[in-house]
């Protein structure tokens, strides 16, 4: 494996003035688990912003299979196979569920009763079956942050980018949520996330990468990346829930 | 389970409606006065779905499709009266401009949202309506065009009134049976998913600025189509009058926001409502008192924005639902659901 | 030279008399974003309690302000009231509902007048001074002056005391504003009732250089709009200066290009700012965004 699945290089964002992603390099071999972890503020949803085209960086390069995709819009990226969730759930809630999942399903599958049956069985997959025909501002948080994940992975994309997932989650919820990804993951897919929670990161006991302050302080396995003194005075130093 | 309605069941209830909409024709076929009123609310009806395709659907609340309605009419009026061709001919020119240009004039604004989308549109208008004013080589300036009365098919031109009704009623089935079948296609999805979160469209791989293109760009076309019927019925056609921001611009989105902003029936339940109620109240209080009818108009619709957000078919849905499910809970009031049976309609 | 100079006097007292009608707007949807169809109504509302006053009590107009202005405020509070303050969050609606108000308070006033045009006279109508070969009219000059002070009152008015501090903080996050102990509702209403009454009190100082009609209205509120976006959302300098410049371009457009296009030309600059920089000229980046967000 000569070219990396997904590769971030001396990737950076300034805001007036202000550095919030600091020549970031990582990257993500296919069929990996990999979470970004830092304190508030660190740069991860920008990080992330600039990695779906929400953002353009100001410099750097970002590849997906060996493609440079760090100046297209959103849309083409979701098209290239880039699947994102938002850290707040966007459902679009005058629609039914199964409405919002066929969106992502349509990118593959143009006829309506082909996306809608590609749509169910994404439902199926995250458990929203029996709630397919029920508007999304009338579901949960929960089920908001699960139809979210519905409606990227209708993409059938080739990696998943999961904004804080579990944000907001009772303890079972989180379980379930966990069970998922990992379900997710035996399909094959590719996963990127962006997590709070370190319960989360070491159960997937993967790789780990640190921002802080927009830069990378640390990356390795997890239980290592845990241990690190520099990454618990950035991390465990400002958050109690460690 | 789908909860896409099979196409037979759509087809066959689009059938229905339109001839319980054609009932009042038959009654009235008559009455030269009420078959008046009935050419205006098929044509308006025609114009309220047009309209409803970008502003409905696609959430972009236009106040300028009186430019596309003035394109239509002023084009078609001209291509008659100075080259002979056909009105039937004649109105596919517009149709076709007002979809290319419409879509690119209405570009540059598809970044702004809501109300300031609302007010550059409106702009729009009142720009065409300074122009056409003064372009008198175009346009005829103030004092406008005006078509002879030569009666025959192919000038469009008929002595007998419910042939119009008729020709208007179906202008209003050929913008149902286009919403119809958008709205059952991905891009009436894509509409509704850009309607509802541009950020969303986007990351689910929706090129949010092509599809409010092409909505546009359809909507545009049927309200030239409906300008162009307009200037053939009435055969005299002027800037005050095309660009009327009450009686055309912001009429479309009034209707089908009465009606039910975002439904395949909405507009045409507006259309049906608001403009017979016009038509006789003008009647029968204008004469006395130059101006009451619209004051009570103007209540009417003021009373429907405060009290039935959704508009008619928003209230028929939910009786609907209450009488149906009289033990389930209503939706929540919280949540803003304009429609979505748009997109199983 | 001359020339030059004429035009450019025309199109300040005109960009007077447009910063005017502007005034009520600038605080109604340049402060707290509230899409109000009518505004150019109420300026008409003014216009016709000046003529009241004149024809029944025998007022000058400038007498009258002491009454048209505080009921303009009392109409204001109850339109925020009834037809607003439901439709809060709901901008598309607020069109709907406002351009339903306009209809009523236009065609209620054709109703009561017959359709027939007045006129208000007042004792200064006579008086003015020459500048070059322009005469300008003391009613046009107060216009000027009206405008430019109700700018200054207005931003500081804004800016220094609680009441107009609160319409700022209520217009940024509603919610922290409620935390904060801030009545939201009622300073909604407050600021509603005050755009109204600038309306009224433009209405009552324009009167005497129109002719009234029930849909004089209609010919303000564009340009009300252009001018509260040119200038810059919520700045109230801005706002001055965005009448200034409407009535500039118009006089020159109307001068130098064509009568018939001056305001075609003016439409034209404000739909590129709203376009290249949606948050007006003198306005904050972003502007344009806030109090539209949903706000839970």
């Amino acid at each position: 494996m000569s070219e990396p699945f997904f590769s971030v290089r001396n990737v950076t964002k300034r805001f007036a003035g202000l550095i919030a992603v600091d020549d970031v390099s990582f990257d993500v071999r296919e069929g990996e688990i990999v979470s970004i972890i830092g304190p508030n503020g660190a740069g991860k949803t920008t990080l992330f912003n600039l990695l779906t085209g929400q953002l353009v960086p100001n410099a750097g390069e970002v590849r997906l299979d060996g493609q440079v995709i760090n100046r297209l819009p959103p849309d083409r990226r979701a098209k290239l196979g880039l699947g994102r969730t938002f850290q707040i759930a966007k459902p679009l809630i005058a629609l039914t569920a199964i409405e919002n999942t066929m969106m992502g399903a349509f990118l593959h599958h143009r006829g309506l009763r082909t996306a809608e049956s590609k749509a169910l069985a994404v439902l199926e997959q995250v458990g929203l079956a029996a709630r397919a025909n029920v508007r999304a501002g009338e579901l949960t948080l929960s089920e908001r942050r699960r139809l979210e994940v519905a409606r990227s992975l209708a993409l059938e994309p080739q990696l998943l980018l999961l904004d804080e997932v579990m944000a907001g989650l009772n303890p079972s919820e989180v379980t379930d949520s966990i069970a998922l990804i990992r379900r997710l993951r035996q399909t094959g897919l590719t996963i990127l996330l962006i997590e709070h929670n370190l319960k989360v990161v070491r159960a997937f006991s993967e790789r780990v990468i640190v921002l802080d302050h927009g830069a990378k302080i640390a990356e390795g396995d997890a239980e290592t990346i845990l241990n690190t003194p520099a990454v618990v005075t950035a991390y465990v130093g400002q958050r109690k829930r460690a | 389970m789908s909860s896409i309605h099979s196409t037979a069941r759509v087809w066959s209830l689009f059938a229905l409606g339109l001839l319980l909409a054609l009932l009042p024709l038959a009654l009235l076929a008559g009455n030269l006065f009420w078959v008046n009123i009935l050419i205006y609310t098929y044509l308006f009806a025609g114009l309220a779905v047009a309209w409803n395709i970008i502003g409905g659907f696609g959430g972009q609340f236009s106040l300028g499709h009186g430019v596309f309605f003035a394109a239509g009419a002023y084009m078609t009026a001209q291509l008659y009266l100075r080259w002979g061709i056909s009105p039937w001919l004649g109105l596919i020119a517009p149709a076709l401009l007002c979809a290319v240009v419409g879509a690119l004039i209405f570009w540059p604004t598809f970044r702004l949202k809501g109300s300031f989308f609302a007010i550059a549109t409106l702009a729009f208008n009142e720009v065409g309506l300074v122009m056409a004013n003064y372009l008198e080589g175009i346009t005829g300036g103030p004092r406008g065009l005006q078509i002879p009365f030569r009666a025959a098919l192919a000038n469009m031109i008929f002595a007998d009134q419910r042939i119009w009704a008729l020709l208007m009623f179906a202008f209003m089935a050929l913008c149902l049976a286009v919403a119809i079948m958008l709205m059952r296609s991905r891009l009436g999805y894509y509409l509704l998913a850009v309607r509802e979160d541009e950020e969303a469209a986007h990351a689910a791989g929706i090129d949010v600025t092509r599809v409010k293109l092409l909505g546009t760009a359809l909507s545009a076309a049927l309200a030239s189509v409906g300008g162009s019927l307009f200037a053939m019925y009435v055969r005299t056609i002027d800037p005050p009058t095309v660009f009327s921001l009450a009686d055309i611009g912001v009429k479309f989105a009034l209707l089908a926001l009465i009606g039910g902003i975002g439904t395949i029936t909405g507009p045409v339940l507006g259309a049906f409502l608001i403009i017979p109620a016009e038509s006789y109240l003008r009647a029968s209080l204008g004469g006395g008192l130059p101006g009451m009818h619209l004051v009570v108009l103007g209540l009417v619709m003021l009373l429907a924005a405060l009290f039935m957000r959704k508009g008619i078919a928003g209230a028929i849905e939910a009786a609907w639902r209450r009488w149906r499910r009289p033990a389930v809970r209503s939706p929540q009031p919280g949540a803003t659901t304009p429609a979505s049976e748009a997109g199983r309609a | 030279m001359e020339t030059l100079l004429n035009v450019l006097v025309v199109g300040i007292l005109l960009g007077g008399i447009y910063g005017l009608v502007s005034i009520g707007l600038n605080l109604i949807f340049g402060v707290i974003r509230i899409v109000n169809f009518a505004q150019g109504e109420l300026v008409m509302l003014g216009m016709y309690g000046a003529f009241l006053g004149f024809s029944l009590l025998k007022l000058d107009p400038y007498v009258s302000l002491l009454i048209v202005v505080p009921a303009m405020f009392v109409v204001g509070v109850i339109i925020q009231r009834v037809v607003i303050q439901p439709l809060q969050a709901e901008s598309s609606m607020q069109i709907f509902a406002t351009f339903g108000l306009l209809t009523v308070l236009q065609n209620l006033v054709l109703v009561f007048t017959r359709g027939e045009g007045y006129s208000v006279n007042t004792a200064v109508a006579s008086l003015g001074v020459s500048v070059g070969e322009i005469r300008i009219t003391a009613t046009r000059l107060i216009i000027f002056i009206a405008v430019t002070l109700i700018a200054i009152l207005l931003h500081l008015f804004l800016q220094k005391t609680l009441l107009g501090k609160s319409i700022r903080a209520v217009t940024q996050d509603r919610q922290s504003a409620r935390l904060m102990g801030i009545n939201v509702e009622r300073t909604f209403m407050i600021t509603f009732g005050i755009g109204s009454a600038l309306a009224g009190l433009a209405g009552v100082l324009i009167a005497p250089i129109y002719t009234l009609s029930p849909g004089i209205g209609g010919n303000f509120i564009l340009a009300a709009f252009a001018v509260v976006v040119l200038g810059g959302l919520g700045s109230v300098a801005g706002a001055w200066a965005g009448g200034m410049i409407v009535g500039i371009v118009e006089a020159f457009a109307g001068y130098y290009i064509n009568p018939e296009l001056k305001q075609a030309v003016w439409f034209l600059i404000f739909l590129a700012v709203l376009i290249v920089k949606p948050s007006g000229l003198f306005g904050q980046v972003g502007a344009e965004e806030i109090g539209f967000r949903e706000q839970s």
